[in-house]
């Protein structure tokens, strides 16, 4: 490892939120063997937002099934809550729960990117890489404060366009915006 | 529909904190795609697999004394860790079993229905199996999965139909 990264793993502070103590010692055995040195911990939800303003962690790898507080709720103080230290740090969701309505839900609360239980190595240095490498655009509107969750544009969709910004080469079209 | 004017803010990445700043960033993610880290990082899931393969234990035993009592969401709850946990050391079809029993006792939950007691033991009887195999064969038994999980969309099937027919009449 390289100097200057050798420093960047250094200073990274990681927070993990998970209620399985032998899923958090996994992932913090993982964040560590990485050469990460500052990894803070928690089993919900609610003591995470209180670390998250304490330790101010650059990213937090969260679980979604936990008590008292899940982790969409906590996505969701995080990003739109009055005292939010941070809204706009990347949180990684990780979950075993692979219906679609739940995944559905942590995505509209703010989450920034998902990785599937059980995690393997690849998918998780994957994910930590794409929130260094490719920070996503934040979008606030009436009902939504977080990642933009739109990844890509299809040059093919045939679909309507409802965003001001689809329609940002004609601002006349866009000053005149009202979906019905 | 929307009656009123849609109003959206885009902020560009560039004008929040990045998580790696500037020159750094490009060498972490370089160091993260590198053999080394990988190679410390599986190290370090070798390193904990014999405590987490006796966690998974720990769970298919309370699994199996859940689904004995009749207690499904104990049962749920129990799978799902295992769903969880099995996969990342090595005790993929354990997981993949617990996964599929935990989709379909979800299922059945979210429309008010009680679950099938032989589905259930027919699948806690599979993870445990799996888990506890010493041979990677059956260990692996993703034959036995794909089955269950056949089983468990006919099941699904036939329960919608039931209440289908239910309703009419």
């Amino acid at each position: 490892m390289g100097a200057v990264t050798a420093a960047a793993f250094d200073y990274l502070k990681a927070l993990v939120v998970e209620d399985n103590a032998h899923m958090r010692a996994l992932l913090r055995s993982l964040l560590h063997a990485l050469g990460m040195k500052q990894v803070y911990e928690c089993n919900d939800g609610a003591s995470a937002y209180n670390e998250l303003r304490e330790r101010k962690p650059d990213f937090v790898l969260t679980d979604l099934s936990m008590k008292p507080v899940d982790g969409i709720e906590f996505t969701r103080m995080v990003r739109t809550g009055q005292d939010s230290p941070n809204p706009y740090v990347p949180i990684i969701m990780i979950t075993g729960h692979t219906e679609r309505p739940r995944v559905e839900a942590a995505r509209d609360a703010g989450v920034t990117e998902f990785l599937a239980k059980p995690i393997t190595v690849q998918n998780l240095l994957l994910r930590i890489g794409e929130i260094v490498d490719r920070p996503r655009a934040f979008v606030r509107c009436d009902n939504y404060f977080g990642p933009d969750r739109r990844r890509r544009r299809d040059e093919n969709y045939i679909g309507p366009w409802r965003r001001q910004d689809d329609f940002k080469d004609d601002l006349a079209i866009a000053d005149d915006l009202d979906i019905k | 529909m929307f009656q009123r004017r849609a109003k959206v803010e885009f902020i560009d990445a560039k004008s929040y904190p990045r998580v790696v700043r500037g020159a750094d960033a490009a060498h972490f993610v370089s160091t993260l795609k590198g053999e080394d880290a990988s190679r410390r990082a599986n190290r370090a899931v070798l390193a904990r697999t014999s405590q987490l393969r006796d966690a998974v234990l720990d769970y298919v035993n309370a699994l199996e004394q859940a689904a004995r009592a009749g207690d499904d969401a104990a049962a749920f709850g129990e799978a799902h860790e295992i769903r969880g946990l099995a996969g990342t050391v090595g005790l993929v079809a354990a997981g993949t079993v617990a996964n599929g029993l935990c989709l379909y006792l979800d299922a059945l939950a979210q429309r008010g229905q009680s679950a099938d007691r032989a589905v259930i033991m027919l699948h806690v009887d599979a993870i445990a199996r799996a888990a506890r195999a010493q041979d990677e064969a059956t260990r692996l038994g993703g034959k036995v999965a794909a089955e269950l999980a056949s089983l468990v969309a006919h099941k699904l099937g036939d329960d919608l139909d039931i209440a289908a027919e239910r309703s009419k009449t």
